[in-house]
């Protein structure tokens, strides 16, 4: 499957990726508005910048085979789809915070004042994931990862009967209502 | 008696795969046999009538962050997609291993080739004088079921007095989730601190100090010695060991849980207060394997067998009782307490070993690192190198805690790693070969 690869010798670190990733998983999927909120709120993204701008690199999720995030997952709002994409049903997720504590990457977030969990869900397989399309250092590839198949480790053996979706379901992020 | 009738009256009904529970350890064990046998007969009884449900998410209910409808631990087409018969509402009553049946309430048999015993647990009701039976309308309440979230949803209101008797993590939370019902409530804890097993005295008064400010009453180093009724029969209130008395209309005892082995005595089954497994998830009987809540894990902590009751668990040795049973060959070779959730809007993640006093700390040549920050608290714990335990409380420290995890997991030399990565876990600060290879997406756990 294609998953979204960094490449740390050319990141700037500017996180850009940041904010065109949260701008896309809010409700208003619009930068300005995204980040201008009424409440000074800012939305979570699901990639999320390491280190400086000496050196630097962007972690998202890797879509593991056997999800680690989704086996732990309380809810059962952590779900794999049929091609292998690890997304989170905000609708179901109660923000416990187990996938976050299970990720070997640090890939799943929980943003301040969020009450579900925010990760790459490679923009829900719209075509470029909006970090990619926006990173001016070309730091960000979607491909097929090379060394998983020539190394035989390819997806095919991934379950494939997941993905009984609902129909509410969404990885829209829901915030907190303000006390 | 009926049973009996009906034993020698039903031809058993054949299944290729039996599993008895309906929750992480049963799910899990249905998505793997699945993943090696798409057509064998499979079935699964409980004696719950629901569609597989969180059990862990009954206190977000009463909470209001969840629906019914929305902890539903798998979609609605679950038990099509896996092409799964199923018998809810029926309880499994009687296991015979050599002819290799389980008598179902409802009068049938059925007959399986590989057994599954995912029972989970009861609640543990200690003997309390004057205590009317739980759950029986007399205003006590276990908390480990829908139907006990449900039933304290009707019966809660504003002005009821609730006290929860156990401030361990599922009274903690019972407690957080009947706050949105009533601000009467009063917590009591043997110990002499809450959360006494996941959590130090300094995080745990953290804890304690965000329930106060939530007008929740806690006593610890207290225990119920009676409980008194009124002329309906009703629970009244509560005396407790140091002589106090707590008017209370509604009591909740949520101790702590058993492994359910109803259905294993009796049989040949091995059981030291949970059914033994070994590494494959399977029983001293051949053909019989038993996951979850019900068995006796093995804790890779400190190397030793205890009850592990924790979903993510339950998950694992579902899944690899699932392999076993289709014919694979997989092991389970332990799991390590953790746990995930909050506090009224304070996250708290622990893992591994956590609780040790600075004593046994020096006499086994652990180190402990604490730091703190307002409601922030962090506790590393330390050995040879490797980290083996950690509480993370509060936004600041959890962040990318699952990198803390795997540094557990997988016990690495921490001297491998660039400095400061228990502060900040970043993969940054692992070795870029092995970063780039990981970042591949091939799990090294």
């Amino acid at each position: 499957m294609k998953k979204v690869y960094p490449n740390e010798d050319w990141c700037l670190g500017c996180k850009l990726c940041e904010v065109y990733c949260a701008a896309a998983h809010s409700p208003y999927r619009d930068v300005h508005a995204a980040f201008d909120t009424p409440d000074g709120s800012k939305p979570q993204a699901g990639i999320v910048v390491e280190g400086d701008t000496k050196h630097s690199i962007a972690i998202s999720c890797r879509h593991c085979p056997d999800a680690p995030c989704v086996e732990a997952c309380i809810s059962g709002a952590m779900q794999k789809t049929s091609d292998g994409v690890v997304w989170c049903d905000t609708t179901r997720c109660v923000g416990c915070m187990t996938c976050v504590l299970i990720c070997p990457y640090g890939a799943v977030h929980k943003g301040e004042g969020m009450k579900t969990v925010t990760k790459c869900d490679l923009c829900s397989c719209t075509g470029e994931p909006e970090c990619v399309r926006h990173c001016p250092a070309f730091a960000l590839e979607y491909k097929e990862c090379e060394a998983a198949q020539a190394s035989g480790r390819g997806y095919a053996s991934e379950r494939a009967f997941i993905g009984d979706k609902d129909s509410q379901s969404g990885t829209e992020q829901v915030m907190e209502e303000s006390a | 008696m009926s049973l009996q009738k009906s034993v020698t009256k039903t031809k058993p009904r054949q299944v290729k795969y039996l599993i008895i529970g309906n929750s992480a350890a049963g799910v899990a064990a249905v998505e793997s046999i699945r993943q090696y046998d798409k057509t064998g007969t499979l079935a699964v009884v409980s004696d719950e009538p629901w569609h597989t449900y969180s059990r862990p998410l009954i206190s977000y209910l009463l909470e209001g962050k969840t629906t019914q409808e929305k902890m539903r631990y798998r979609g609605d087409s679950f038990y099509q997609t896996y092409s799964v018969e199923t018998h809810l509402g029926v309880r499994a009553e009687k296991l015979d291993t050599k002819k290799r049946t389980v008598a179902l309430s409802d009068g049938s048999v059925l007959e399986y080739q590989k057994l599954l015993l995912a029972t989970g647990s009861v609640p543990f009701v200690p003997p309390m004088n004057g205590c009317p039976a739980p759950n029986t309308g007399k205003g006590v309440y276990t908390f480990i079921k829908l139907a006990d979230a449900l039933a304290l949803q009707e019966t809660v209101t504003a002005s009821t007095q609730v006290v929860v008797v156990g401030g361990g993590l599922t009274g903690v939370k019972a407690t957080e989730g009947l706050l949105h019902l009533t601000k009467n409530i009063s917590l009591v804890e043997l110990a002499p601190r809450i959360l006494p097993n996941a959590l130090d005295t300094a995080a745990s008064d953290i804890v304690k100090r965000r329930l106060e400010s939530a007008a929740v009453t806690i006593n610890c180093d207290a225990s119920v010695s009676e409980v008194l009724t009124g002329a309906d029969g009703n629970v009244s209130s509560v005396r407790l060991s140091d002589g106090r008395t707590i008017p209370c209309d509604v009591l909740v005892i949520s101790i702590g849980v058993r492994p359910n082995v109803e259905l294993v005595k009796g049989t040949d089954v091995a059981v030291e207060r949970g059914i033994l497994i070994d590494e494959s998830c399977q029983t001293s009987v051949p053909d019989v394997f038993a996951a979850g809540d019900c068995v006796v894990s093995h804790d890779l902590t400190d190397d030793s067998k205890r009850i592990l009751a924790i979903l993510p668990n339950a998950y694992q040795q579902g899944k690899t009782a699932g392999a076993v049973m289709a014919g694979q060959q997989k092991t389970d070779k332990g799991a390590r307490p953790i746990n995930a959730t909050s506090f009224i809007g304070l996250p708290l993640i622990t893992a591994g070993k956590t609780n040790l006093t600075p004593e046994q700390a020096a006499e086994q040549g652990i180190e402990i690192v604490v730091d703190s920050e307002g409601e922030n608290y962090r506790k590393l714990v330390i050995q040879n190198d490797r980290l083996i335990g950690f509480i993370l409380l509060g936004a600041a420290y959890t962040k990318r805690a699952g990198i803390l995890t795997d540094l557990l997991n997988r016990q690495v030399p921490l001297s491998s790693v660039g400095a400061g990565v228990l502060q900040t876990p970043e993969l940054l600060l692992f070795d870029k070969t092995e970063r780039l290879q990981r970042m591949e997406g091939v799990r090294s756990i």
